[in-house]
């Protein structure tokens, strides 16, 4: 395998076999390393194991103690994001709902019998209709998200421009941006928060489960045995869009049905085109702007087989 | 196909061992003791075939009777004994994935008594011993139930707390999560029969997994114990004062909790729903979520109830629950067991909590009135009540 000079780096899980160590040692030796934890929440500053691996050139950026600081002091900024966030929970519980529905359907005219001519197009339909309602749910975020923005316009605010001047400041030495799992839309927030991404970007990028996720075109979120539920994946988040049409979802072997081709197929129908990529703990996928370059991270087939990345490219 | 020897013959009813394993000694000639070895060598008890299982007893008696606690079923089933051997034997139809607990009477001389299966080494537990468990084909134990080396453990805290309310001291253990952190906001789960639920349906084993897996945020437990259970469960404003006015308050001042209606929470089985049920009643919307398990919700929609005096109370509380519905929570877990008399009572409650409002989660196993039935069902019960942020947590 030869082996590019990676821009962003996508990681499975860190437990029970944890790479970004050994990752980042190999493309960027030597070089300071941002780390965003935010993900972590309150245990953000649990930093022993990321240091034990990377040593002292890491520089954390603690994210989700700056924003909860600022909490503390802009009571109307946190009114006004409690509230976003509380308007993104209702509207996703709306597209939850439908998406039972619509996925229920689809499954039903999947397994209805007939000639091709007849069930084709309405099975093609029902697909036609999450895929509508997946954007239309990601579109609704955005004018969510974009309206808090707009009205509170944060990056003007002195307790936000303070602390994004003081992370700008920190990223500065840094070559390479580590950004670890956790939950994936408190990461995606504090990001955004900050106004990050086109710093970050211009960086070498590494990427660990959630911090994976977010790097893509859309946060896809995924649990194929819930306890409550069928496990309809629900696309969660418009993703920063580092990695062109690959959706990444880590931890699949203990979180999807790999064996369940035609639940499998149903996935990378629905998200096509963009493509699926597994990420299990170990396994990594590179991209350099150009192409891509795979070690264990397998790619979902349109037919439900999964296949190593590099094959399927 | 042999004919059936003359004990053979197939009463409508019961079920038909040709085909089956048992059937192997029954359909030839006497079998010998070797053949009897053999047997018990080569089978795991109950024999659990599709949706028949085969109960078996062996041993010089003059009688063995199954009993189990299946409503529905006659309380007591007489095993045939295969003659010329000391094995006895009964098929049970069983449905797809139940879990059925029994014991065998067994009648030597004039004297009888009750024993496990010495055949079948799968017990459960509870208050009065433990009884022997027969898993029918599709039932398996939850793995979340299990201890995993892999999950952290949460703390629990022996506290003793002086009630007014009560007048006198009452014993709570208090579980913390793994992980706790004083800058969090803990919702508060108070447990009725909380050391029970501990010791025979896992709780804190499973709260553990529950937690680490995501499927619930962490939650502080408190696991209470009542004094007089008879007396504080069956409709107590004693009880409800004791929970509401002086546990929850003390509780919400000390830890870091919600310390709002959705991150309080009310959990209880059998007397404990009961008690669960009566609190929310007594006060309103002060916990906006109920866990509901096998409750002994006796009612009488005319006349009296069937279930004695000492369910008077009770049906007193219900009957005027029935009469004038209202929303008493936000959500509501109800659970009871297919196997369990008390399904007609769970199953005419549920329409009428849904009636008020409330958001109401109804679901029934195959199952008896015990300790691992309330087990297995709180994963969904707890998730349904406390979502965790599975769906969004990729570490």
């Amino acid at each position: 395998m030869t082996r590019i000079t990676p821009r962003v780096v996508l990681l499975g899980p860190q437990a029970p076999l944890p790479t970004v160590g050994s990752v980042v040692k190999e493309i960027d030796p030597g070089g300071r390393v941002a780390v965003i934890t935010a993900g972590w929440q309150e245990w953000e500053s649990d930093l022993a194991g990321l240091r034990s691996q990377l040593g002292d050139v890491i520089v954390p950026l603690r994210l989700y103690q700056r924003a909860e600081r600022i909490w503390e002091q802009d009571h109307e900024l946190r009114v006004a994001h409690r509230r976003m966030q509380s308007d993104l929970k209702g509207i996703r519980r709306l597209y939850a709902r439908q998406l039972d529905r619509a996925a229920e359907a689809w499954m039903e005219l999947l397994e209805t019998e007939g000639p091709e001519r007849i069930v084709g197009p309405e099975r093609e339909a029902a697909l036609e209709a999450i895929q509508r309602l997946d954007a239309h749910h990601l579109r609704r975020i955005d004018s969510v998200q974009t309206e808090f923005r707009d009205r509170m316009t944060p990056l003007e605010r002195r307790s936000v421009s303070r602390a994004r001047g003081e992370i700008l400041q920190d990223l500065s030495g840094c070559s390479t941006v580590v950004i670890e799992g956790g939950h994936a839309a408190v990461l995606h927030n504090r990001i955004v928060l900050f106004d990050l991404m086109d710093e970050i970007r211009t960086r070498i990028v590494v990427g660990c489960a959630a911090g994976a996720m977010i790097l893509g075109g859309r946060v896809v979120l995924y649990n194929d045995q819930p306890a409550i539920g069928r496990g309809n994946a629900e696309v969660g988040l418009p993703g920063h869009g580092l990695v062109p049409g690959v959706v990444a979802l880590p931890d699949a072997a203990f979180r999807l049905r790999l064996d369940d081709r035609s639940r499998m197929r149903r996935l990378a129908l629905r998200l096509s085109p963009d493509r699926c990529a597994l990420l299990d703990p170990g396994h990594r996928l590179d991209w350099d702007g150009r192409a891509f370059t795979a070690d264990g991270s397998r790619l979902v087939r349109r037919d439900g087989t999964l296949v190593p990345w590099d094959r399927a490219a | 196909m042999r004919p059936a020897p003359p004990h053979l013959e197939v009463e409508s009813g019961t079920v038909d061992p040709r085909g089956l394993a048992i059937g192997e000694l029954i359909l030839g000639a006497v079998p010998t003791t070797g053949d009897v070895d053999h047997f018990i060598e080569t089978h795991d008890f109950p024999i659990v075939e599709g949706t028949t299982c085969t109960f078996v007893f062996r041993g010089d008696v003059s009688r063995v009777t199954l009993r189990h606690w299946v409503y529905g079923l006659p309380a007591g089933v007489p095993l045939e004994r295969i003659p010329g051997t000391d094995l006895w034997y009964h098929i049970l139809e069983l449905p797809e994935g139940s879990r059925v607990e029994y014991k065998y009477e067994v009648r030597a001389g004039r004297e009888s008594r009750l024993v496990r299966d010495p055949l079948n080494d799968r017990l459960a537990h509870d208050p009065f011993g433990a009884n022997s468990v027969c898993h029918a084909s599709g039932y398996t134990v939850p793995e979340w139930t299990h201890e995993s080396p892999d999950t952290p453990k949460g703390s629990v805290e022996e506290r003793v707390f002086h009630s007014r309310a009560l007048r006198g001291e009452r014993r709570i253990a208090l579980y913390r999560p793994a992980r706790y952190r004083e800058s969090r906001q803990y919702p508060l789960l108070v447990v009725h029969d909380g050391r029970d639920y501990d010791r025979f349906a896992s709780l804190t084993t499973v709260l553990d997994n529950l937690v680490h897996r995501r499927d619930i945020p962490g939650v502080v437990v408190a696991m209470t114990n009542p004094g007089d259970r008879l007396e504080q469960y069956r409709d107590s404003a004693e009880h409800a004062r004791y929970v509401a006015e002086e546990l929850v308050p003390t509780l919400e001042r000390e830890l870091p909790l919600v310390g709002a209606p959705e991150g309080r929470g009310l959990v209880g089985a059998s007397l404990g729903a009961v008690a669960s049920l009566s609190t929310a009643i007594r006060y309103p919307r002060l916990f906006g979520r109920l866990l509901l398990q096998s409750g002994s919700f006796a009612f009488s929609d005319i006349g009296s109830h069937d279930r004695g005096p000492v369910f008077d109370p009770i049906a007193q509380m219900v009957n005027q629950y029935r009469a004038e519905p209202f929303p008493v929570s936000e959500k509501v877990f109800v659970s009871c067991g297919i196997h369990e008399s008390l399904i007609y009572e769970n199953r005419s409650l549920v329409p009428i909590l849904r009636g008020t409002g409330m958001d109401v989660r109804y679901v029934e196993a195959r199952d008896g009135h015990n300790w691992e039935n309330w087990r297995d069902r709180l994963r969904e019960g707890l998730a349904f009540l406390f979502p965790g942020p599975q769906w969004w947590v990729y570490l």
